[in-house]
């Protein structure tokens, strides 16, 4: 499962380059730990500003049904789980 | 840069707001029989007993028209606007207007009486950007665009009044006001709920589907004079001669998506009509995160001035009851 870790952690890059957080390390970011509501506190425009980093960097596509959208950004687990099932590049 | 109430603190509430909560919608529902009974001219006759009421019971909102109306006259264009010195009367003739734009609306939603409507500025439109094979686009063959407006005239007569129009009109509202007021008019016609998106503390899709409603090549409204997405903050920009608090979450966000912004407002004529009126505020493109606070700031300063002009030209269709210009931070 290097594989899968390796892609945690960049996630969590990511998402500390993307929304600024400068004062936050990968290892910081717990992989299971909610990202919105309690977790790292991010708000909707946060979101917006992770889903086009993903998108820049992995070729996913997110979309826009809510349902499905709480659950790929619920943790960096949940989006690393999307991402492998989504990926082109 | 950004100031102002942390994430998870409430907007500051208009009168209204809080009053839907202490029965107005039994007191709509009673207006709402009377126009059945009378129509739509008879049923006018409650609008100034309506804001006599508010305007004798309620101090909050008659202080802050006050307020309101002395900032506004501290300026001369602002003096001009209005003629003369604000006293009483002002206040209420101030609180009448937000009676009326209510009742119209209500007309509206009810389909009682038609609506008349002029749109002025639509040629703004045929200036954005033409879609790209990707987004798809509108009939116009444009690319979608984020609408800011404001509590300045009738926001709802601007739905009403693209209904039927070939681009669709989504707009954004926030989960306090929701359950109030709004709720009331959604439930007279159910086809308005369809195009709302809701945000919510914590929800991470909303700003998803606004992306995702742009990008199909319609367009999205939401107010600019802070109510909602304001944990992206306030940004202080001129308005009547003080630097005053607007939500940067809406040019954020459109700096964010890449965007065209518009600012739309709807005021209500001497002569009963209402006019639907649009500007450019920024043409579009993403804007780098380095360049984002610069160009943020310009957007909301545009607004603002805007904003002043509407504010200028229909006095009384100011409906923020509340201080505008305090951003709770003294």
């Amino acid at each position: 499962m290097a594989d899968r870790s390796e892609l945690e952690t960049e996630i969590k890059g990511i998402i500390i380059e993307s929304l600024m957080l400068e004062d936050v390390t990968p290892a910081e970011i717990v992989t299971d730990d909610a990202l919105f509501d309690t977790g790292l506190g991010l708000d909707s425009i946060d979101a917006l500003e992770l889903a086009i980093a993903l998108e820049d960097r992995f070729g996913v596509t997110i979309e826009d049904d809510p349902d499905k959208n709480q659950q790929i950004f619920a943790s960096v687990a949940s989006l690393a789980s999307f991402v492998e099932a989504n990926r082109s590049k | 840069m950004s100031e102002g109430p942390s994430p998870t603190s409430e907007p500051p509430r208009p009168f209204w707001a809080v009053r839907a909560e202490r029965g107005t919608a039994g007191a709509l529902r009673f207006v709402l029989r009377l126009l059945g009974l009378l129509g739509r001219r008879g049923a006018a006759i409650v609008i100034h007993p309506v804001a006599f009421y508010f305007w004798v019971t309620d101090r909050s909102a008659r202080r802050a028209s006050a307020d309101y109306l002395e900032r506004l006259t501290s300026t001369e264009r602002g003096r001009a606007a209005l003629g003369r010195r604000p006293d009483w009367r002002d206040q209420y003739r101030h609180i009448h207007a937000f009676a009326r734009a209510i009742f119209d609306r209500l007309c509206v939603w009810a389909g009682i009486g038609h609506l008349d409507v002029e749109h002025e500025g639509t040629a703004h439109f045929a200036h954005l950007p033409d879609a790209t094979p990707e987004q798809g686009g509108n009939v116009l063959g444009k690319s979608g665009a984020l609408i800011v407006t404001a509590h300045a005239g009738s926001f709802d007569m601007m739905r009403a009044a693209s209904m039927g129009q070939q681009v669709p009109v989504h707009v954004v509202i926030y989960g306090a006001n929701a359950q109030t007021i709004n709720g009331f008019f959604e439930a007279l016609n159910p086809e308005l709920q369809l195009d709302l998106i809701h945000v919510r503390p914590g929800s991470t899709g909303a700003a998803l589907e606004i992306r995702a409603a742009i990008r199909r090549g319609h367009f999205v409204a939401i107010m600019g004079d802070r109510t909602g997405l304001d944990s992206a903050g306030l940004r202080r920009a001129p308005f009547l001669g003080k630097p005053a608090p607007f939500s940067a979450g809406p040019f954020e966000l459109a700096a964010t998506i890449g965007c065209p912004v518009m600012m739309a407002t709807t005021l209500r004529g001497e002569d009963g009509r209402y006019h639907v009126r649009s500007w450019p505020i920024h043409p579009g493109g993403r804007v780098p995160r380095g360049d984002r606070d610069r160009v943020v700031q310009q957007m909301i300063e545009r607004y603002a001035e805007i904003l002043e002009s509407a504010v200028h030209e229909a006095p009384y269709q100011w409906f923020n009851f509340f201080d505008f210009w305090d951003d709770g931070s003294s």
